[in-house]
Protein backbone atom coordinates (compact mmCIF):
# COMPACT_ATOMS: atom_id res chain seq x y z
CA UNK A 1 0.00 0.00 0.00
CA UNK A 2 2.77 2.46 1.32
CA UNK A 3 5.52 2.98 -1.54
CA UNK A 4 8.47 3.61 -0.77
CA UNK A 5 11.01 5.26 -3.01
CA UNK A 6 14.45 5.03 -1.79
CA UNK A 7 17.60 5.46 -3.69
CA UNK A 8 20.12 2.79 -4.46
CA UNK A 9 21.96 1.76 -1.29
CA UNK A 10 25.17 3.31 -1.20
CA UNK A 11 27.46 1.91 1.12
CA UNK A 12 29.07 5.02 1.88
CA UNK A 13 26.14 6.46 3.52
CA UNK A 14 27.49 4.08 6.48
CA UNK A 15 29.03 7.25 7.38
CA UNK A 16 26.25 8.77 8.84
CA UNK A 17 26.70 8.56 12.80
CA UNK A 18 23.74 6.34 13.09
CA UNK A 19 21.79 6.93 16.66
CA UNK A 20 18.46 5.31 17.27
CA UNK A 21 16.71 9.04 16.05
CA UNK A 22 18.66 8.96 12.88
CA UNK A 23 17.82 5.35 11.99
CA UNK A 24 14.05 6.27 12.87
CA UNK A 25 13.94 8.81 10.30
CA UNK A 26 15.92 7.07 7.56
CA UNK A 27 13.96 6.00 4.48
CA UNK A 28 15.64 2.62 5.22
CA UNK A 29 14.34 2.27 7.84
CA UNK A 30 10.75 3.03 7.30
CA UNK A 31 10.78 0.79 4.16
CA UNK A 32 12.33 -1.88 6.89
CA UNK A 33 9.29 -1.75 8.85
CA UNK A 34 6.59 -0.82 6.45
CA UNK A 35 7.64 -3.81 3.98
CA UNK A 36 10.70 -5.52 4.62
CA UNK A 37 12.31 -7.21 1.94
CA UNK A 38 15.43 -9.16 0.70
CA UNK A 39 17.04 -6.34 -0.01
CA UNK A 40 16.34 -4.12 2.77
CA UNK A 41 17.66 -6.44 5.21
CA UNK A 42 20.80 -7.23 3.47
CA UNK A 43 21.10 -3.49 3.68
CA UNK A 44 20.63 -2.96 7.24
CA UNK A 45 22.54 -6.43 7.63
CA UNK A 46 25.71 -5.32 6.14
CA UNK A 47 25.45 -1.95 8.44
CA UNK A 48 24.91 -3.99 11.83
CA UNK A 49 27.70 -6.31 11.41
CA UNK A 50 30.41 -6.44 13.70
CA UNK A 51 28.82 -3.27 15.13
CA UNK A 52 27.74 -3.63 18.74
CA UNK A 53 27.08 -0.19 18.85
CA UNK A 54 24.95 0.60 15.93
CA UNK A 55 23.24 -2.66 16.99
CA UNK A 56 22.68 -1.30 19.99
CA UNK A 57 20.94 2.06 18.39
CA UNK A 58 18.66 0.05 15.94
CA UNK A 59 17.07 -1.74 18.57
CA UNK A 60 16.46 1.18 20.75
CA UNK A 61 14.66 2.51 17.00
CA UNK A 62 12.90 -0.89 16.94
CA UNK A 63 11.76 -1.00 20.52
CA UNK A 64 10.20 3.07 19.70
CA UNK A 65 8.95 2.00 16.61
CA UNK A 66 7.53 -0.81 17.91
CA UNK A 67 5.79 1.33 20.52
CA UNK A 68 4.42 3.61 18.22
CA UNK A 69 3.15 1.11 15.98
CA UNK A 70 1.32 -0.84 18.11
CA UNK A 71 -1.66 1.50 18.14
CA UNK A 72 -5.18 0.56 17.89
CA UNK A 73 -7.91 1.85 15.58
CA UNK A 74 -9.87 4.33 16.78
CA UNK A 75 -12.88 2.25 17.43
CA UNK A 76 -16.82 3.00 16.78
CA UNK A 77 -20.16 1.27 16.79
CA UNK A 78 -21.09 -1.18 14.42
CA UNK A 79 -23.64 0.91 12.92
CA UNK A 80 -21.99 4.15 13.35
CA UNK A 81 -20.04 3.78 9.90
CA UNK A 82 -23.41 3.51 8.03
CA UNK A 83 -24.84 6.16 9.65
CA UNK A 84 -23.20 8.06 8.27
CA UNK A 85 -22.60 6.93 5.13
CA UNK A 86 -26.68 6.43 4.71
CA UNK A 87 -26.95 10.09 5.65
CA UNK A 88 -24.62 11.34 3.36
CA UNK A 89 -26.03 9.21 -0.13
CA UNK A 90 -29.79 10.76 1.65
CA UNK A 91 -28.72 14.15 1.62
CA UNK A 92 -27.24 13.83 -2.13
CA UNK A 93 -30.26 12.15 -3.46
CA UNK A 94 -32.47 15.21 -1.38
CA UNK A 95 -30.26 17.47 -3.08
CA UNK A 96 -30.64 15.63 -6.79
CA UNK A 97 -34.27 15.38 -6.36
CA UNK A 98 -35.58 18.51 -4.49
CA UNK A 99 -32.85 20.79 -5.48
CA UNK A 100 -32.51 24.69 -4.22
CA UNK A 101 -34.55 27.02 -5.96
CA UNK A 102 -31.45 27.99 -7.33
CA UNK A 103 -31.26 24.77 -9.47
CA UNK A 104 -34.64 24.79 -10.11
CA UNK A 105 -34.40 24.50 -13.50
CA UNK A 106 -32.41 21.46 -14.25
CA UNK A 107 -34.72 19.57 -12.77
CA UNK A 108 -36.31 16.90 -14.62
CA UNK A 109 -40.19 17.62 -14.16
CA UNK A 110 -39.71 21.00 -14.58
CA UNK A 111 -38.18 20.13 -18.40
CA UNK A 112 -41.52 18.25 -18.66
CA UNK A 113 -43.17 21.36 -17.31
CA UNK A 114 -41.31 23.42 -19.86
CA UNK A 115 -42.08 21.46 -22.69
CA UNK A 116 -45.73 20.71 -21.99
CA UNK A 117 -45.74 24.92 -21.88
CA UNK A 118 -44.47 24.69 -25.38
CA UNK A 119 -47.22 21.63 -26.87
CA UNK A 120 -49.90 24.08 -25.20
CA UNK A 121 -48.48 27.10 -26.35
CA UNK A 122 -48.30 25.74 -29.97
CA UNK A 123 -51.67 24.01 -30.19
CA UNK A 124 -53.12 27.52 -28.63
CA UNK A 125 -51.66 28.91 -31.58
CA UNK A 126 -52.56 26.16 -33.76
CA UNK A 127 -56.44 26.41 -32.80
CA UNK A 128 -56.28 30.37 -33.01
CA UNK A 129 -55.33 29.77 -36.78
CA UNK A 130 -58.37 27.08 -36.86
CA UNK A 131 -60.73 29.92 -35.33
CA UNK A 132 -59.27 32.87 -36.74
CA UNK A 133 -62.49 33.78 -39.00
CA UNK A 134 -64.69 33.72 -36.13
CA UNK A 135 -62.74 35.24 -33.46
CA UNK A 136 -60.27 37.00 -34.77
CA UNK A 137 -60.54 40.36 -32.72
CA UNK A 138 -60.85 38.65 -29.54
CA UNK A 139 -58.02 36.13 -29.76
CA UNK A 140 -55.89 38.36 -31.31
CA UNK A 141 -53.15 37.40 -28.94
CA UNK A 142 -51.74 33.83 -28.07
CA UNK A 143 -51.65 32.27 -24.69
CA UNK A 144 -49.81 29.65 -23.38
CA UNK A 145 -50.91 27.41 -20.39
CA UNK A 146 -49.36 25.33 -17.71
CA UNK A 147 -50.99 23.09 -15.47
CA UNK A 148 -49.31 21.48 -12.73
CA UNK A 149 -50.89 18.04 -11.44
CA UNK A 150 -51.36 17.14 -8.03
CA UNK A 151 -47.74 16.10 -6.29
CA UNK A 152 -45.57 18.48 -8.39
CA UNK A 153 -44.24 21.53 -8.78
CA UNK A 154 -43.20 23.93 -11.74
CA UNK A 155 -41.42 26.78 -12.60
CA UNK A 156 -42.24 29.65 -15.08
CA UNK A 157 -40.34 32.70 -15.96
CA UNK A 158 -42.53 35.30 -18.42
CA UNK A 159 -41.50 36.90 -21.46
CA UNK A 160 -40.97 40.33 -18.81
CA UNK A 161 -38.69 38.32 -16.73
CA UNK A 162 -41.34 37.74 -14.08
CA UNK A 163 -40.88 34.00 -12.61
CA UNK A 164 -43.48 31.96 -10.88
CA UNK A 165 -43.35 29.49 -9.13
CA UNK A 166 -46.52 27.04 -9.22
CA UNK A 167 -48.07 25.19 -6.37
CA UNK A 168 -49.68 21.61 -7.62
CA UNK A 169 -53.06 21.80 -8.83
CA UNK A 170 -52.29 24.85 -10.41
CA UNK A 171 -53.10 26.45 -13.52
CA UNK A 172 -51.81 29.76 -15.08
CA UNK A 173 -52.76 31.48 -18.66
CA UNK A 174 -50.69 34.36 -20.02
CA UNK A 175 -50.36 35.88 -23.07
CA UNK A 176 -46.87 34.82 -25.30
CA UNK A 177 -46.84 38.20 -26.10
CA UNK A 178 -47.89 41.13 -22.99
CA UNK A 179 -49.82 44.47 -23.76
CA UNK A 180 -47.79 47.27 -23.24
CA UNK A 181 -49.33 48.72 -20.50
CA UNK A 182 -50.69 45.44 -18.85
CA UNK A 183 -49.30 42.31 -18.12
CA UNK A 184 -52.04 39.96 -16.94
CA UNK A 185 -52.38 36.77 -16.21
CA UNK A 186 -54.92 34.17 -14.75
CA UNK A 187 -54.29 31.74 -12.32
CA UNK A 188 -55.70 28.98 -10.49
CA UNK A 189 -54.53 27.30 -7.66
CA UNK A 190 -51.38 28.39 -5.94
CA UNK A 191 -48.62 30.79 -7.06
CA UNK A 192 -45.42 32.56 -5.97
CA UNK A 193 -45.44 35.60 -8.08
CA UNK A 194 -41.86 37.60 -8.31
CA UNK A 195 -42.73 40.14 -10.64
CA UNK A 196 -40.12 42.30 -12.77
CA UNK A 197 -40.65 45.67 -12.46
CA UNK A 198 -41.36 47.27 -15.60
CA UNK A 199 -42.39 51.17 -15.68
CA UNK A 200 -45.28 52.43 -16.96
CA UNK A 201 -46.44 48.50 -16.82
CA UNK A 202 -49.14 47.07 -14.21
CA UNK A 203 -48.66 43.37 -13.48
CA UNK A 204 -52.63 41.84 -12.71
CA UNK A 205 -53.26 38.43 -11.79
CA UNK A 206 -57.15 37.44 -12.58
CA UNK A 207 -58.62 35.01 -10.19
CA UNK A 208 -61.70 33.49 -9.54
CA UNK A 209 -63.26 37.27 -9.08
CA UNK A 210 -60.29 39.07 -7.23
CA UNK A 211 -57.73 40.86 -9.36
CA UNK A 212 -54.64 41.52 -8.31
CA UNK A 213 -52.52 44.45 -9.13
CA UNK A 214 -49.04 45.50 -8.35
CA UNK A 215 -45.58 47.13 -10.10
CA UNK A 216 -42.71 44.78 -9.03
CA UNK A 217 -43.12 43.30 -6.07
CA UNK A 218 -43.03 38.96 -4.73
CA UNK A 219 -46.49 37.87 -3.04
CA UNK A 220 -48.21 34.83 -3.34
CA UNK A 221 -51.36 33.83 -3.93
CA UNK A 222 -53.56 30.87 -3.04
CA UNK A 223 -56.94 30.11 -5.24
CA UNK A 224 -58.01 27.14 -5.67
CA UNK A 225 -61.42 26.73 -6.95
CA UNK A 226 -62.83 24.23 -4.35
CA UNK A 227 -61.89 26.29 -1.36
CA UNK A 228 -63.85 29.13 0.01
CA UNK A 229 -60.98 31.70 -0.07
CA UNK A 230 -58.47 33.38 -2.24
CA UNK A 231 -55.59 34.38 -0.30
CA UNK A 232 -52.89 36.82 -1.28
CA UNK A 233 -50.02 37.47 1.09
CA UNK A 234 -46.92 39.48 0.66
CA UNK A 235 -43.62 39.06 0.83
CA UNK A 236 -41.89 42.52 -0.64
CA UNK A 237 -43.44 45.50 -1.62
CA UNK A 238 -47.57 46.61 -1.74
CA UNK A 239 -50.13 44.50 -3.39
CA UNK A 240 -53.24 46.11 -4.50
CA UNK A 241 -56.42 43.36 -3.85
CA UNK A 242 -59.60 44.21 -5.82
CA UNK A 243 -62.85 41.92 -5.23
CA UNK A 244 -64.85 44.06 -6.25
CA UNK A 245 -67.58 43.46 -8.50
CA UNK A 246 -71.14 44.74 -9.77
CA UNK A 247 -73.07 42.65 -6.99
CA UNK A 248 -70.54 43.79 -3.67
CA UNK A 249 -69.26 46.83 -2.48
CA UNK A 250 -66.01 45.41 -1.62
CA UNK A 251 -63.71 48.54 -1.67
CA UNK A 252 -60.25 46.68 -3.49
CA UNK A 253 -57.22 47.03 -0.21
CA UNK A 254 -53.78 47.34 -0.09
CA UNK A 255 -51.27 45.27 1.66
CA UNK A 256 -47.84 45.10 2.57
CA UNK A 257 -45.24 42.53 3.56
CA UNK A 258 -45.86 40.16 6.25
CA UNK A 259 -50.35 40.97 5.41
CA UNK A 260 -52.51 38.78 4.12
CA UNK A 261 -55.83 39.77 2.26
CA UNK A 262 -58.42 36.49 2.49
CA UNK A 263 -61.26 37.25 0.06
CA UNK A 264 -64.51 35.06 1.26
CA UNK A 265 -66.20 33.69 -2.46
CA UNK A 266 -68.46 31.97 -0.14
CA UNK A 267 -72.24 31.84 -0.52
CA UNK A 268 -72.16 29.26 2.50
CA UNK A 269 -71.03 29.37 6.16
CA UNK A 270 -67.52 29.97 7.21
CA UNK A 271 -65.63 31.03 10.31
CA UNK A 272 -62.76 33.19 10.30
CA UNK A 273 -59.66 31.91 11.32
CA UNK A 274 -57.50 34.20 12.61
CA UNK A 275 -59.02 36.32 15.06
CA UNK A 276 -57.05 39.25 14.78
CA UNK A 277 -57.78 40.15 11.20
CA UNK A 278 -59.87 42.97 10.87
CA UNK A 279 -62.59 43.35 8.42
CA UNK A 280 -62.05 46.17 5.97
CA UNK A 281 -65.55 46.55 4.38
CA UNK A 282 -67.73 49.26 5.53
CA UNK A 283 -71.00 47.48 6.15
CA UNK A 284 -70.95 44.47 8.42
CA UNK A 285 -71.12 41.93 5.93
CA UNK A 286 -73.55 38.90 6.66
CA UNK A 287 -71.40 35.70 6.40
CA UNK A 288 -73.26 35.00 2.92
CA UNK A 289 -71.84 37.75 0.98
CA UNK A 290 -68.52 37.98 -0.06
CA UNK A 291 -65.97 39.53 2.04
CA UNK A 292 -62.40 40.75 2.07
CA UNK A 293 -60.50 40.53 5.32
CA UNK A 294 -56.28 41.64 5.84
CA UNK A 295 -54.33 40.42 8.85
CA UNK A 296 -50.47 39.85 9.95
CA UNK A 297 -49.14 36.18 9.00
CA UNK A 298 -46.21 34.77 9.07
CA UNK A 299 -44.78 35.32 5.42
CA UNK A 300 -42.37 32.24 5.78
CA UNK A 301 -44.60 29.19 6.63
CA UNK A 302 -46.79 30.56 3.57
CA UNK A 303 -44.63 30.83 0.56
CA UNK A 304 -42.19 27.75 2.10
CA UNK A 305 -43.82 25.12 0.24
CA UNK A 306 -41.65 26.52 -3.03
CA UNK A 307 -38.85 25.45 -1.57
CA UNK A 308 -39.82 22.05 -0.86
CA UNK A 309 -41.12 22.66 3.02
CA UNK A 310 -44.29 21.30 3.82
CA UNK A 311 -45.78 23.24 6.19
CA UNK A 312 -49.15 23.19 8.72
CA UNK A 313 -49.57 26.41 10.85
CA UNK A 314 -52.15 25.85 13.02
CA UNK A 315 -54.11 23.92 10.19
CA UNK A 316 -57.15 21.84 11.03
CA UNK A 317 -56.92 17.68 9.78
CA UNK A 318 -59.27 18.93 7.60
CA UNK A 319 -57.25 21.48 5.93
CA UNK A 320 -54.33 19.16 6.37
CA UNK A 321 -55.63 16.60 4.67
CA UNK A 322 -56.15 18.57 1.21
CA UNK A 323 -52.66 19.72 1.05
CA UNK A 324 -51.96 16.50 1.23
CA UNK A 325 -53.69 15.67 -1.16
CA UNK A 326 -51.99 18.10 -3.64
CA UNK A 327 -48.56 17.65 -2.64
CA UNK A 328 -48.20 13.96 -1.90
CA UNK A 329 -51.09 12.79 -4.93
CA UNK A 330 -53.08 10.80 -2.61
CA UNK A 331 -56.68 10.81 -0.94
CA UNK A 332 -56.93 11.51 2.36
CA UNK A 333 -60.46 10.27 4.00
CA UNK A 334 -60.54 11.09 7.79
CA UNK A 335 -63.41 9.29 9.29
CA UNK A 336 -64.04 11.13 12.47
CA UNK A 337 -65.73 14.97 12.88
CA UNK A 338 -63.48 15.76 16.09
CA UNK A 339 -60.30 14.06 14.38
CA UNK A 340 -60.93 16.39 11.80
CA UNK A 341 -61.10 19.39 13.32
CA UNK A 342 -57.90 18.94 15.28
CA UNK A 343 -55.44 21.36 14.91
CA UNK A 344 -51.72 20.78 14.01
CA UNK A 345 -48.29 22.57 13.78
CA UNK A 346 -45.49 21.38 11.65
CA UNK A 347 -43.10 21.55 9.29
CA UNK A 348 -41.36 19.55 7.15
CA UNK A 349 -38.31 20.22 5.33
CA UNK A 350 -36.55 16.78 3.97
CA UNK A 351 -39.42 15.88 1.87
CA UNK A 352 -40.64 13.52 3.70
CA UNK A 353 -43.20 10.98 2.47
CA UNK A 354 -46.38 10.73 3.71
CA UNK A 355 -45.87 8.12 6.18
CA UNK A 356 -43.79 10.26 8.05
CA UNK A 357 -46.11 13.14 8.32
CA UNK A 358 -48.72 10.86 9.07
CA UNK A 359 -46.29 9.70 11.80
CA UNK A 360 -45.57 12.94 13.05
CA UNK A 361 -49.52 13.34 13.37
CA UNK A 362 -49.58 10.00 15.13
CA UNK A 363 -46.78 11.10 17.89
CA UNK A 364 -49.37 13.34 19.61
CA UNK A 365 -52.73 12.60 18.63
CA UNK A 366 -53.23 8.81 18.47
CA UNK A 367 -54.66 7.64 14.62
CA UNK A 368 -54.99 4.78 12.05
CA UNK A 369 -54.38 4.69 8.56
CA UNK A 370 -55.00 1.97 6.23
CA UNK A 371 -55.08 1.98 2.33
CA UNK A 372 -58.95 1.43 1.10
CA UNK A 373 -59.08 1.19 -2.56
CA UNK A 374 -56.98 4.33 -3.97
CA UNK A 375 -57.88 6.29 -0.64
CA UNK A 376 -56.02 6.52 2.88
CA UNK A 377 -58.36 6.22 5.40
CA UNK A 378 -57.67 7.80 8.91
CA UNK A 379 -59.32 6.97 12.03
CA UNK A 380 -58.35 7.72 15.48
CA UNK A 381 -57.02 5.27 17.99
CA UNK A 382 -59.19 4.65 20.74
CA UNK A 383 -57.15 2.26 22.43
CA UNK A 384 -54.37 4.49 22.30
CA UNK A 385 -56.08 7.39 23.34
CA UNK A 386 -57.56 6.38 26.19
CA UNK A 387 -55.62 3.61 27.73
CA UNK A 388 -57.86 1.04 29.45
CA UNK A 389 -56.77 0.60 32.75
CA UNK A 390 -56.02 -2.46 33.87
CA UNK A 391 -58.71 -4.08 36.40
CA UNK A 392 -57.78 -4.26 39.89
CA UNK A 393 -57.50 -8.06 40.62
CA UNK A 394 -59.97 -8.91 43.62
CA UNK B 1 -10.76 -2.51 -6.33
CA UNK B 2 -8.38 -0.23 -5.06
CA UNK B 3 -9.44 3.50 -3.71
CA UNK B 4 -7.95 4.75 -6.90
CA UNK B 5 -10.18 3.27 -9.54
CA UNK B 6 -13.42 4.07 -7.02
CA UNK B 7 -12.17 7.95 -6.88
CA UNK B 8 -12.36 7.57 -10.98
CA UNK B 9 -15.65 6.18 -10.71
CA UNK B 10 -16.79 8.52 -8.02
CA UNK B 11 -16.20 11.48 -10.39
CA UNK B 12 -17.87 10.00 -13.10
CA UNK B 13 -20.68 10.48 -10.46
CA UNK B 14 -21.22 6.28 -9.85
CA UNK B 15 -23.05 6.52 -6.12
CA UNK B 16 -22.20 2.28 -5.43
CA UNK B 17 -18.08 3.77 -6.11
CA UNK B 18 -19.15 6.75 -3.67
CA UNK B 19 -20.21 4.24 -0.79
CA UNK B 20 -17.34 1.46 -1.72
CA UNK B 21 -14.80 4.31 -1.20
CA UNK B 22 -16.55 5.40 2.05
CA UNK B 23 -16.09 2.16 3.59
CA UNK B 24 -12.93 1.38 3.02
CA UNK B 25 -11.42 4.94 3.60
CA UNK B 26 -13.75 5.57 7.05
CA UNK B 27 -11.60 4.04 9.52
CA UNK B 28 -8.43 6.14 7.85
CA UNK B 29 -10.48 9.56 7.91
CA UNK B 30 -12.30 8.69 11.34
CA UNK B 31 -9.23 7.71 13.29
CA UNK B 32 -7.45 10.93 12.17
CA UNK B 33 -10.57 13.08 12.98
CA UNK B 34 -10.68 11.49 16.09
CA UNK B 35 -6.68 12.66 16.86
CA UNK B 36 -7.68 16.45 15.63
CA UNK B 37 -10.54 16.77 18.06
CA UNK B 38 -12.10 14.69 20.96
CA UNK B 39 -15.96 16.03 19.87
CA UNK B 40 -17.32 13.39 17.36
CA UNK B 41 -20.16 15.24 16.33
CA UNK B 42 -17.63 18.06 14.59
CA UNK B 43 -15.56 14.25 13.39
CA UNK B 44 -19.03 12.91 11.96
CA UNK B 45 -20.14 16.44 10.70
CA UNK B 46 -16.72 17.58 8.77
CA UNK B 47 -16.45 13.68 7.22
CA UNK B 48 -20.25 14.17 5.97
CA UNK B 49 -19.49 17.82 4.45
CA UNK B 50 -16.44 16.10 2.85
CA UNK B 51 -18.13 13.71 1.11
CA UNK B 52 -21.41 16.52 -0.02
CA UNK B 53 -18.86 18.57 -0.86
CA UNK B 54 -16.03 16.22 -2.97
CA UNK B 55 -19.99 15.33 -4.51
CA UNK B 56 -21.15 18.39 -5.76
CA UNK B 57 -17.27 19.08 -7.31
CA UNK B 58 -16.88 15.89 -8.51
CA UNK B 59 -16.84 17.61 -12.14
CA UNK B 60 -14.03 19.91 -10.99
CA UNK B 61 -12.15 17.34 -9.01
CA UNK B 62 -9.12 15.04 -10.59
CA UNK B 63 -7.88 11.99 -10.82
CA UNK B 64 -5.33 11.48 -8.00
CA UNK B 65 -2.72 9.29 -8.02
CA UNK B 66 -2.92 8.41 -4.26
CA UNK B 67 -6.68 8.49 -2.94
CA UNK B 68 -5.60 8.16 0.97
CA UNK B 69 -3.41 11.45 1.53
CA UNK B 70 -5.42 13.22 -0.53
CA UNK B 71 -8.77 12.66 1.95
CA UNK B 72 -6.72 13.08 4.62
CA UNK B 73 -5.92 16.17 4.01
CA UNK B 74 -9.00 17.39 2.71
CA UNK B 75 -10.78 15.78 5.77
CA UNK B 76 -8.08 18.11 7.45
CA UNK B 77 -9.44 20.97 5.78
CA UNK B 78 -12.52 20.44 6.14
CA UNK B 79 -12.41 20.23 10.20
CA UNK B 80 -10.81 23.44 10.70
CA UNK B 81 -13.37 25.35 8.76
CA UNK B 82 -15.98 23.37 11.13
CA UNK B 83 -13.73 23.81 14.08
CA UNK B 84 -13.64 27.18 13.68
CA UNK B 85 -17.44 27.40 13.20
CA UNK B 86 -17.95 25.67 16.77
CA UNK B 87 -15.24 27.81 18.13
CA UNK B 88 -16.51 31.35 16.42
CA UNK B 89 -12.96 31.89 15.33
CA UNK B 90 -12.06 35.26 14.93
CA UNK B 91 -8.64 34.88 12.98
CA UNK B 92 -9.58 33.04 9.67
CA UNK B 93 -6.05 33.18 8.58
CA UNK B 94 -3.84 31.74 10.92
CA UNK B 95 -4.04 27.97 11.93
CA UNK B 96 -1.83 27.94 14.97
CA UNK B 97 0.61 25.03 16.09
CA UNK B 98 -2.12 23.94 18.81
CA UNK B 99 -5.40 24.56 17.09
CA UNK B 100 -6.24 20.77 17.24
CA UNK B 101 -6.25 19.65 20.66
CA UNK B 102 -4.81 16.65 20.10
CA UNK B 103 -4.20 14.18 22.94
CA UNK B 104 -3.29 10.78 23.45
CA UNK B 105 -4.63 8.53 25.86
CA UNK B 106 -3.24 4.30 27.12
CA UNK B 107 -6.18 3.19 25.38
CA UNK B 108 -4.68 4.28 22.13
CA UNK B 109 -2.20 1.24 22.21
CA UNK B 110 -2.12 -2.17 22.96
CA UNK B 111 -0.85 -3.80 26.25
CA UNK B 112 0.58 -7.22 25.91
CA UNK B 113 2.52 -8.04 28.52
CA UNK B 114 2.51 -6.51 32.04
CA UNK B 115 6.13 -4.96 31.32
CA UNK B 116 4.38 -2.89 27.92
CA UNK B 117 2.24 -1.27 30.49
CA UNK B 118 4.64 0.73 31.91
CA UNK B 119 6.20 1.72 28.65
CA UNK B 120 3.05 2.35 27.57
CA UNK B 121 2.25 4.46 29.76
CA UNK B 122 5.38 6.19 30.12
CA UNK B 123 4.99 6.71 25.94
CA UNK B 124 1.64 8.29 26.23
CA UNK B 125 3.00 11.04 28.95
CA UNK B 126 5.88 11.76 26.83
CA UNK B 127 3.62 11.99 23.30
CA UNK B 128 1.19 14.10 25.45
CA UNK B 129 3.98 16.79 25.83
CA UNK B 130 4.57 17.60 22.21
CA UNK B 131 3.57 20.06 20.53
CA UNK B 132 0.49 20.00 18.36
CA UNK B 133 2.34 20.13 14.82
CA UNK B 134 4.86 16.93 16.43
CA UNK B 135 1.58 15.05 18.17
CA UNK B 136 -0.16 15.52 14.68
CA UNK B 137 3.06 14.64 12.79
CA UNK B 138 3.90 11.42 14.99
CA UNK B 139 -0.04 10.56 14.13
CA UNK B 140 0.56 10.30 10.86
CA UNK B 141 4.04 8.91 10.42
CA UNK B 142 3.18 6.25 12.45
CA UNK B 143 -0.73 5.57 12.84
CA UNK B 144 -0.48 6.29 8.91
CA UNK B 145 1.95 4.91 8.10
CA UNK B 146 2.69 8.08 6.11
CA UNK B 147 6.14 9.24 4.89
CA UNK B 148 7.73 12.29 5.16
CA UNK B 149 6.37 13.75 1.70
CA UNK B 150 3.03 12.48 2.53
CA UNK B 151 3.00 14.55 5.92
CA UNK B 152 3.94 17.05 4.35
CA UNK B 153 1.70 17.23 1.82
CA UNK B 154 -1.38 16.81 4.17
CA UNK B 155 -0.34 19.39 6.90
CA UNK B 156 0.92 21.48 4.42
CA UNK B 157 4.28 22.32 5.62
CA UNK B 158 7.97 20.79 3.49
CA UNK B 159 9.27 18.02 3.87
CA UNK B 160 12.13 19.44 5.81
CA UNK B 161 10.02 21.05 8.57
CA UNK B 162 8.21 17.59 9.06
CA UNK B 163 11.14 16.12 9.31
CA UNK B 164 12.34 18.41 11.99
CA UNK B 165 9.33 18.07 13.79
CA UNK B 166 9.58 14.07 14.16
CA UNK B 167 12.70 14.30 14.95
CA UNK B 168 12.55 16.75 17.66
CA UNK B 169 9.35 14.46 19.05
CA UNK B 170 11.04 11.17 18.39
CA UNK B 171 14.23 12.93 20.88
CA UNK B 172 11.53 13.79 23.27
CA UNK B 173 10.62 10.20 23.56
CA UNK B 174 14.19 8.99 24.50
CA UNK B 175 13.32 8.86 28.01
CA UNK B 176 11.28 5.74 27.17
CA UNK B 177 14.94 4.25 26.24
CA UNK B 178 16.35 3.37 29.97
CA UNK B 179 13.11 0.70 30.57
CA UNK B 180 14.41 -1.57 28.20
CA UNK B 181 18.01 -0.98 27.63
CA UNK B 182 19.04 -4.42 27.90
CA UNK B 183 20.66 -5.54 24.84
CA UNK B 184 18.50 -7.38 22.75
CA UNK B 185 20.09 -9.06 19.94
CA UNK B 186 19.00 -8.20 16.03
CA UNK B 187 16.45 -10.14 15.36
CA UNK B 188 13.87 -9.87 12.24
CA UNK B 189 11.40 -8.28 13.38
CA UNK B 190 7.87 -9.55 12.53
CA UNK B 191 5.53 -6.98 11.11
CA UNK B 192 2.19 -7.62 9.53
Amino acid sequence: VYKVKFGSINMAENKIKWTYDEILLSKEFFAYTMEPNEEIKEYWGKILENDMEVQNEFNKALKINDLLMSHKKTRYSPSFKENILHTIIQKIEIEENAGSPRNWFTRPFVRIAASLLLILGLSFLFSLFLNRPKTAIELSVAYNEIIVPSGEKAQVVLPDGTKIWLNSESKLRYPSVFAKDARKVYLEGEAYFDVRKIKKSKFLVNTQGVKIEVLGTIFNVKSYPDEQTVETSVVEGKVKVDAGSQNNNIEPVYILPSERAIFYKSSGTFTSANKEEKRITKETPLHQKPLITVGEVNIKNIVSWKDYFLVFDNETFDEIAVKMARWYKIHVQINDEVLKKQRFTGKFVNNETFYQVLEAINLTTPIEYKYEGNELVVTPCYHRMFPQKKKPKI
Amino acid sequence: MNNEILWGKFLEGDKDALSVLFKSIFDDLYGYGMRLTRNTEIVNDSIQDLFLKLWKNRLNLQQVEIVRPYLLKALRRQMISNLRWSKRYINMEEVSDDFFEIEYSHEDFLVKEQTDKESNEKLVALLNQLTGRQKEAIYLRYFQGCDFETVSEIMTMNVQSVRNTIHRGLLSLRDLLPVFLLCVPFVDPVYK
